[in-house]
């Protein structure tokens, strides 16, 4: 190692020392030797930008800058950014007003590059906004918040918000974040801004081979190495040396073979990072290989090779097989019938915050696991079975998550973390690396679907056969209730009367498949979306008429059979969009350029549906200084769930909205909420919330009736006070007599979601979505201009929050759709760095005009229902159509990456 | 700074400690074997008690470079395998310990005594233990626990 050098450096107006070798890098030291976290490390190689300072009044990404370029420099990182009275700076406030700041990972990187912008050019236009944060990128927003945010502080004119149906008190009503100033200012914790005194580092050495017996791994050298202080193999594992969330086959260090390249073989745990690193380079593992299997047709094909040995389904991890009606009698009496197949890519979840973690143990001998997973009490569960401890003896404590998308369901860096700690009874931290996050972290299925419609001349639907092949990858994970939605949702939000749908989610030596937002109705709901074109075209009618004929509409069954009787709003959906695109016509060609609107509808549930136990607690308190405080056991990825219980908690109990605190995600502190999937935190949390705090009023009513000489059921609950009709007292003060009486105000509720049947759901967001395209015939390129998205959310109970979902999602689904592709080689990580996975940027932010349908479900907190995942599902499919309607070039294989558009263009030029 | 070599509990160790680095201070601050506790910081109450080359010694009266090249025994050394010593189990089954501070230094003293003296007297613990200072037993079930790991000693060893 080089020597170490003494540095000095003025960061946010303090002069310091430090003395590290001249390779250091700038972020290193702040993070690492000065402890201002605030600046964030998301990829290490200066893709993401989230780790960008102010040196010398400059933007820089630190990741980059090695010490010795920085000796002397002036620093400004976040953290120094307030206004000297110590309010936010007008860059922090506008991207709290304008829900600029979702998981807010990368948030303080934007601030840093939207201050440098605003203090060259005060008044940027559109151009600028993009060219100053070329470097940074948001997975959370969309961009559509950020370029809102700059354009505030710049006194641009904005766009109004879109209008809500019925806003109450809080409810509905546009709020700013109660996590948000934490997010501005990067004071807000992530796992891997935790400093221990007297913590250890751990690393992972993962496999070489996608697919091999493993004959021997010695760590004796590794254990060697001064500063080591442990090597873990699966000997060393005390309880279960599987883990999993629902299909426990995932080995959390192999011990028999290893069936991908994110394989964990051993586990080293040092004095710092470097010497765990190097540890690693000293554990030689043999390995005897095997024949791989690269794909889900491969491993369904006679004689393939065996993932997982001893299976009697072989590689079929899960089969699904749905019918409706008679779908043979359904082919007989169609007019005409199309067969087309559809292909989707494996695609990465992108999170800007890789996995992190600390585990230590307390001074109890219990371990807390600090970190960020998706579904707390699920990964306490499997930390203790691996631990062999109680579940009791493990915390698991929710930091900050830094977006997750469905990419942080599985354990990952918790598991690992907590048995290091037990073996070396010391604080254990524990970080990917962006390479190792794209390795190991299950991605979004790649699916193979062969969809045969039939439809009568008017355009009505009346068959639809569909056979799915997912690839599953080496592991589980949740592909088995991916590809389960993917079959239920197979016809889109139409009503075929006779249908059938074979699935097969099959076990391959990938990355592992799993939860990503959309949940396998992205995939099928892309090819029903371009069938739907397909078919139009050929029976001569509009994609809107075809769309018209056919969507769920209330007396309509899905797919399952399940007729809906309620909050059915995509008709108003369809018809808002149709509207707005009649408003904008378009120069169809114009030079090279091609433009033309593409359309389609989407619908996903909310909650896990098929008669899974669907439930979750939270748990209100009132404090005798007049505040609340909610705690629930959901975790917070960045969808603005702490936002939704803090205005209902408000509305419900009269509590000023800044009075409410939420406390989520610790399994010692929180109520269990099960996972944040399936878009349901809003309907599951957010009800248990609800009747909490009314069961709470219930609790103070006879204080307050006492107080007040009333009848308790005439009080109401208002402005922070209880009133009758003549007299009222501050809530503070029923809070306070009812303690000193013994009452303490805190409710326990566990919401229960009503059970449905098999393939059934509670409820189901519907969306609509057009999008103008412009393709440029010479180069392939395509850019998305305008999207118009009008969404059925039920109640839109958060609107900034549900702003950022539905513009965040769109972004998702353009990526998809253009340049996205995880790429695997012979089970070789092909797609390595955050540059690779082709993240939209900034200057790719369509135009997006969104429309709230509020069609209430009776059982919902308010109406609501989720909103999460369901705009991400249409865009792709509607890029697609607007596409070929651009340039009669249809794409069947995702994405429509411009270099093969350009090939496509060039064999059948469009006039 | 001056560096130091020692084996703690069997495992070689390096550091680089100050000249006037107590061996305690290296023991738990850099470590983190904090089973061997600081009580007085004036070798009164035995708290800190460890074994150098075999002989118990207050850690807070021996600087860690006094320890250079020795063989360092602390209570986290003691239980072989996560079987307790009789000592551990005897302060354990007969109530020697309470709020447990002072606990470590006591078993480490009288394993000392043990070995020089395998079948004490009453009055002999008692004078052994005349460098601890316990404050919530009153010490009789220390000495009942030590008379405990004794007799198991000895049936161990003829068995």
């Amino acid at each position: 190692m080089d020597p170490a050098t003494t540095y000095t450096l003025i960061v946010n107006g303090r002069p310091c020392e430090v003395a590290v070798t001249p390779k250091t890098t700038l972020m290193q030291v702040l993070r690492e030797q000065l402890h201002l976290t605030g600046t964030k490390d998301g990829c290490s190689t200066g893709h993401c930008g989230s780790c960008m300072v102010l040196k010398d009044g400059e933007p820089v990404r630190s990741c980059l800058v090695p010490m010795r370029r920085a000796d002397n420099a002036t620093i400004t990182t976040i953290e120094g950014v307030r206004q000297p009275d110590g309010s936010l700076h007008p860059v922090q406030q506008a991207y709290l007003d304008q829900g600029a700041t979702q998981c807010g990972f990368c948030t303080p990187g934007f601030i840093m590059s939207s201050i440098a912008l605003l203090a060259q050019k005060p008044e940027p236009t559109l151009e600028e906004i993009y060219a100053a944060h070329r470097w940074n990128v948001c997975r959370c927003t969309g961009y559509n918040a950020i370029i809102r945010a700059v354009q505030q502080v710049a006194g641009q004119p904005l766009p109004p918000p879109p209008p809500v149906k019925a806003p109450l008190q809080v409810v509905s009503q546009y709020v700013p974040r109660p996590d948000g100033e934490a997010k501005v200012d990067g004071t807000g914790r992530y796992a891997a801004d935790l400093f221990v005194e007297g913590m250890l580092h751990a690393k992972t050495l993962r496999s070489s081979e996608a697919h091999a017996r493993i004959v021997q791994i010695d760590v004796t050298a590794a254990r060697n190495l001064p500063g080591v202080v442990a090597v873990l193999t699966a000997d060393d594992i005390p309880g279960r040396k599987d883990c999993g969330v629902h299909e426990i086959d995932w080995p959390v260090l192999c011990y028999d073979k290893v069936r991908y390249v994110g394989d964990a073989l051993a586990l080293v745990i040092a004095e710092s990072e470097a010497v765990a690193e190097a540890a690693l380079g000293l554990i030689d593992v043999t390995y005897e290989p095997l024949p791989l299997v690269t794909g889900p047709k491969e491993a369904a094909a006679p004689g393939a090779p065996q993932i997982h040995e001893g299976r009697a389904q072989g590689n079929v991890l899960a089969h699904y097989n749905l019918e409706l009606g008679d779908v043979e009698a359904g082919f007989v009496a169609a007019d005409l019938i199309v067969e087309r197949e559809y292909r989707t890519q494996t695609v990465e979840h992108a999170f800007i915050e890789p996995e992190a973690g600390l585990a230590a143990p307390d001074a109890n001998g219990r371990i807390t696991v600090y970190g960020g997973g998706q579904i707390p009490f699920n990964d306490r569960k499997q930390i203790a079975a691996t631990l062999n401890l109680p579940e009791e003896r493990i915390r698991v404590v929710n930091c900050l998550i830094g977006g997750a998308f469905g990419g942080k369901e599985d354990v990952s860096v918790q598991i690992l973390a907590a048995l290091g700690a037990q073996a070396t009874g010391r604080p254990v931290k524990m970080v990917f690396s962006r390479e190792e996050s794209l390795r190991v972290h299950p991605k979004r299925h790649a699916t193979i679907i062969r969809m045969k419609t039939g439809a009568k001349h008017d355009g009505t639907l009346v068959a639809h056969e569909v056979e799915i092949y997912g690839d599953g990858g080496a592991y589980a994970s949740l592909s088995g209730h991916v590809m389960l939605r993917a079959t239920t949702h197979a016809a889109g939000p139409y009503e075929v009367a006779n249908a059938r749908v074979n699935t097969y989610a099959m076990y391959t030596n990938n990355v592992p498949s799993g939860a990503f937002r959309g949940f396998g109705v992205t995939q099928s709901g892309f090819a029903m979306e371009c069938q739907l074109d397909v078919l139009a075209e050929e029976l001569g009618l509009a994609p809107l008429e075809i769309r018209r004929k056919n969507i769920l509409a209330y007396g309509k069954q899905t797919l399952a059979g399940q007729v809906l009787t309620e909050s059915c709003g995509l008709g108003e959906c369809l018809e808002l969009v149709a509207a707005e695109v009649a408003r904008r016509p378009v120069v169809a060609s114009d030079g090279d350029k091609r433009r033309a609107w593409g359309l389609a509808c989407a619908y996903k549930n909310t909650g896990y549906g098929s008669g899974a136990y669907d439930a979750a607690g939270a748990e209100v308190e009132l404090f005798a200084d007049g505040r609340a405080i909610v705690r629930a056991g959901a975790a917070e990825i960045g969808q603005g769930l702490p936002t939704v219980l803090a205005q209902i908690a408000a509305e419900e109990l009269g509590v000023p909205y800044n009075q409410v605190e939420v406390l989520l995600a610790d399994t010692d502190l929180t109520p269990d909420g099960q996972a944040t999937t399936a878009s349901r935190q809003t309907y599951v949390t957010g009800n248990a919330v609800r009747h909490a705090c009314q069961e709470l009023r219930t609790l103070l009513r006879g204080t307050a009736a006492e107080m007040l000489d009333a009848a308790p059921d005439s009080l109401i609950f208002a402005e922070g006070c209880v009133r009758s009709s003549t007299s009222s007292a501050p809530l503070s003060e029923v809070v306070r007599v009812a303690r000193h009486e013994g009452r303490t105000p805190k409710v326990a509720y566990q919401y229960v979601a009503p059970k449905v049947a098999q393939y059934q759901h509670v409820a189901f967001g519907f969306a609509a979505q057009a999008v103008l395209v412009e393709v440029d015939i010479k180069t392939g390129e395509t850019r998305v201009l305008d999207v118009i998205a009008a969404s059925d959310v039920g109640r839109a109970i958060n609107p900034l929050g549900l702003q950022g979902q539905i513009e965040g999602s769109i972004s998702m689904g353009l990526g998809m759709a253009l340049q996205e592709n995880f790429i695997m080689e012979a089970g070789q990580v092909k797609t390595d760095t955050l540059h690779k996975c082709k993240l939209p940027q900034i200057n790719q932010t369509p135009n997006v005009t969104l429309f709230f349908v509020e069609d209430e479900t009776q059982e919902g907190p308010y109406g609501a229902k989720g909103v999460g995942e369901l705009n991400s599902i249409p865009t792709a499919p509607a890029i697609i159509n607007a596409i070929y309607n651009a340039t009669g070039i249809r794409c069947y294989s995702l994405p429509a990456h411009k270099t093969w558009l350009k090939a496509a263009l060039a064999a059948t030029p469009c006039p | 700074m001056t560096r130091i070599s020692l084996t703690v509990n069997g495992r070689p160790y390096q550091g680089e400690v100050e000249p006037r680095t107590l061996l305690v201070t290296f023991l738990r601050d850099h470590l983190h074997l904090t089973g061997t506790h600081i009580g007085c910081d004036t070798s009164q109450c035995g708290a800190c008690v460890v074994h150098l080359d075999g002989i118990s010694v207050k850690a807070c009266t021996v600087l860690a470079l006094q320890a250079d090249g020795a063989t360092v025994t602390t209570i986290e050394g003691l239980a072989q395998d996560a079987t307790l010593h009789p000592l551990q189990e005897g302060f354990w089954a007969e109530h020697g310990l309470q709020c447990g501070f002072c606990t470590p230094g006591m078993i480490m003293s009288t394993f000392d005594l043990l070995q020089q003296n395998p079948d004490p007297s009453d009055e002999e613990i008692r004078h052994a233990l005349e460098g601890n200072l316990c404050r919530c037993t009153g010490y009789e079930n220390i000495v009942r626990a030590v008379r405990y790991a004794a007799q198991q000693m000895q049936s161990n060893q003829n068995a």
